[in-house]
């Protein structure tokens, strides 16, 4: 909002205050009008009541024109009656405490002027002032009374009424002016007090602004011109600031490049110092260039001379190493054979080993046939024995024979020595059975030993064969190699030619060489001397 | 090397051929094997004084081997030896009463002499034949380790039995020879009262 606007809004409140309060002065001003307009019409219908009493009291005191003139003031009184009437149900003031105290006094009235007109009949009738004519007067006098009483209670009313109403006017007009007053004053310094204070901090930016403190915002936030004002300073402070900035860049910028100029002129200085030393090194390593040219020019000479000896080496090498083949390939052949015969040998070794087992087989058989023998001559045994017994009882029955059984007892006799012989016999060929059985059980062992020892040849000759093979190999790789080699021995001789060639070739290079270091050394010592002279030039400038 | 461990085959197979015929020709005694058993009958025959004893002369005996001793019986009380096959022992007799065995259908009790002359029995001993003995009233058989045969005493070489040999062995010897052959008295044996068994069990 505008500041003349917010200036137009307060002030407009403070007149709307004002003429407020001024409405309802005027207002409560009416109502003293309206009561003062009341009361009058009140006081001339107690004046009209007054001049009625004194109409009544005239004619009966015996002037007859008094009655005439109660009648104008009765007519009166009517009127202003009904003009009161009239006025407070135009003014819309009727209350029911009026309306019925106005009624009241209309039926007193009526009633008043029936009682008047009874009097004045009756006084007319008697013209006297009997005591029945006092008695209605006295009743005519009460009932004025009584209306007068209502009139005066209305009359006293309305003075009160208006007694209040002029003092509460008074009382209004003053508080309305007080509250007025405070009201204006207190708006006026607020509206100071904000104005002052914005006011008050733009001043203080811009003295801040202008010490060079360009950081400084305003902080304002009101939308009038005050809050536009502040943020036209706000953006002013801003781009001063930018500028500022911009103004600082440039010149950091600008100390920079002088710096990095310093620093180079420096650095070219320094570049001198250093060209006029290297070129003294460079003239130094010159003249060692060229004493090493010599040098080299001399070790070529023996480097040709050592080449030749290596190619007489190489031929020689070439030579050994077609022996070296040949012999390789007889070796390979031999172990061919070799390899040939383990495995005739691992063949044969099965053979035997079958052999074998064929062996122990019969020798077995022939321990069986041996334990058969056995079973005979335990046959053969029992034969014996049992003929040894026929034999003693052949002789006890020969004994019992007596003379007669003597030959018998012979015959008897002899065979008992044959079945002792059988039994001898038997018992030598258990004997040699016995031998048998040994001698076979040997058989058995060496035959085991012998099958183990084959078992264990055929390992061996496997071994033998795998090893021969491994060496079958081995010897044709190397007659593969020796083959090679013999190859790139003669390729070998070649290269050597190659390089005596080459190393003429690098003579006549080195011998160029040695007459160009002494160019250079001359040239070197050319740079030298310019080096020298480039640092004295530098040196008169300082930096 | 191998020349050296090389087996001669040649020898080997002669060898086994040597065996075979060996083996299997028949018993045919050559010539001199002829007069050699031949030499040693005459020598045997030589060694006989060649004079023929009488019956009177000499006393015919089965000799027998019992545990280590070597024993005699008169022939005249043999009947028959026996190889035992099997026994049959019997109950509620004296303990010499080994059993019974039957001999072609008959029947004889068969006694342990080593019991019956109280010897000690400890050692192993075969006592797998039987002697049976006989007189007309009486037949036992006596167990013995081995028959060696019969063969004729000189009633002259028999001395009684020595002193030393006390109780009841001794009781029944009849006689020893020089060479230590104790000769029983069958006939003693025979009639001793112990072979009666007349025993009641539980009587």
């Amino acid at each position: 909002m505008k500041l003349g606007q917010k200036l137009f809004l307060i002030f407009g409140v403070v007149i709307l205050f004002a003429v407020t309060g001024e409405y309802i002065s005027i207002a409560q001003f009416n109502k003293v009008t309206d009561n003062t307009d009341e009361l009058a019409y009140l006081n001339l219908m107690a004046h009209h009541a007054h001049n009625m009493t004194i109409g009544v009291n005239g004619y009966l005191i015996g002037n007859p024109e008094y009655r005439q003139e109660f009648q104008e003031h009765r007519q009166s009184f009517d009127r202003e009656w009904q003009a009161l009437r009239e006025y407070k149900t135009a003014k819309n003031d009727l209350s029911t405490d009026d309306r019925s105290a106005l009624d009241k006094i209309a039926v007193d009235q009526k009633a008043y002027v029936e009682k008047v007109q009874s009097l004045f009949d009756l006084y007319d009738e008697q013209k006297r002032l009997s005591d029945k004519v006092i008695a209605t007067w006295t009743e005519v006098d009460y009932l004025g009374h009584e209306r007068d009483a209502m009139l005066n209670k209305l009359i006293v009313d309305h003075n009160e009424s208006l007694e209040f109403a002029a003092t509460a006017v008074s009382w209004l007009l003053l508080i309305i002016t007080v509250l007025t007053v405070l009201v204006g004053l207190t708006i006026a310094v607020l509206i100071a007090r904000f104005i002052t204070s914005a006011v008050v901090k733009l001043k203080d930016a811009a003295v801040a602004v202008g010490e060079g403190d360009l950081k400084t915002r305003v902080d304002i936030k009101s939308k009038d011109e005050i809050g536009i004002l502040a943020g036209a300073f706000n953006q002013m402070v801003e781009k001063l600031e930018k500028a500022n900035a911009g103004l600082k860049s440039e010149i950091f910028e600008r100390t920079r490049a002088e710096e990095s100029l310093k620093e180079q002129a420096m650095e070219i200085m320094e570049g001198v110092n250093v060209l006029a030393a290297s070129s003294s090194e460079i003239f130094a390593t010159t003249s060692q260039l060229a004493a090493s040219a010599s040098q080299i020019a001399a070790a070529i000479n023996e480097t040709t001379t050592t080449i030749t000896q290596v190619r007489q080496t190489a031929q020689v090498a070439s030579e050994k190493s077609e022996l070296v083949s040949q012999s390789a390939q007889q070796t390979a052949q031999i172990s061919q054979t070799g390899h040939k015969a383990t495995n005739y040998t691992i063949a044969e070794m099965n053979r035997i080993n079958t052999h074998m087992e064929s062996i122990t087989e019969s020798i077995l058989t022939l321990g069986e046939q041996s334990q058969a023998i056995g079973e005979i001559i335990a046959t053969v045994d029992d034969l014996a024995y049992q003929t040894n017994l026929l034999a003693v009882n052949a002789s006890i029955e020969a004994a019992k024979a007596g003379e007669q059984g003597k030959g018998f007892t012979v015959v008897a006799q002899e065979i008992k020595n044959l079945a002792e012989q059988s039994k001898q016999a038997t018992a030598q060929v258990r004997t040699i059975l016995k031998d048998i059985q040994n001698a076979t059980g040997a058989a058995v062992m060496t035959t085991e030993q012998g099958n183990k020892a084959v078992i264990a040849g055929l390992r061996q000759s496997a071994e033998a064969g795998q090893s021969i093979k491994k060496l079958a190999e081995g010897v044709a790789e190397g007659a593969q190699s020796v083959r090679q080699i013999s190859a790139s021995s003669r390729e070998q001789l070649v290269g050597v030619n190659q390089v005596v060639t080459a190393m003429e070739n690098i003579k006549q290079a080195s011998l160029q060489n040695f007459d160009s270091s002494k160019q250079l050394e001359f040239e070197a010592q050319n740079l030298q001397q310019l080096g020298h002279r480039l640092k004295q030039l530098v040196d008169q400038y300082s930096v | 090397m191998e020349d050296e461990t090389t087996i001669d085959w040649e020898q080997i197979h002669r060898r086994l051929k040597a065996v075979e015929t060996a083996i299997g020709r028949e018993f045919i005694p050559t010539e001199q094997n002829k007069k050699e058993i031949l030499r040693t009958r005459a020598e045997q025959l030589a060694r006989e004084d060649g004079r023929e004893p009488t019956a009177e002369e000499t006393l015919e005996v089965i000799e027998f081997c019992l545990a280590t001793e070597t024993y005699a019986l008169e022939m005249a009380y043999v009947q028959e030896v026996y190889s035992l096959k099997e026994i049959t022992p019997l109950p509620c007799v004296p303990s010499f009463v080994k059993g019974i065995v039957n001999v072609r259908g008959q029947i004889f009790s068969v006694i342990d002499l080593k019991e019956f002359f109280a010897l000690p029995t400890e050692e192993l001993a075969a006592l797998n034949k039987v002697i049976i003995m006989h007189t007309d009233d009486m037949e036992f058989g006596i167990l013995v380790d081995n028959i060696i045969g019969g063969r004729s005493v000189p009633r002259k070489a028999i001395q009684p039995a020595p002193s030393t040999l006390t109780g009841v062995q001794g009781k029944y010897a009849k006689g020893v020879t020089s060479e230590r052959l104790i000769i029983l008295d069958a006939a003693k044996i025979l009639t001793d009262r112990r072979m009666i068994v007349n025993e009641n069990v539980g009587g």
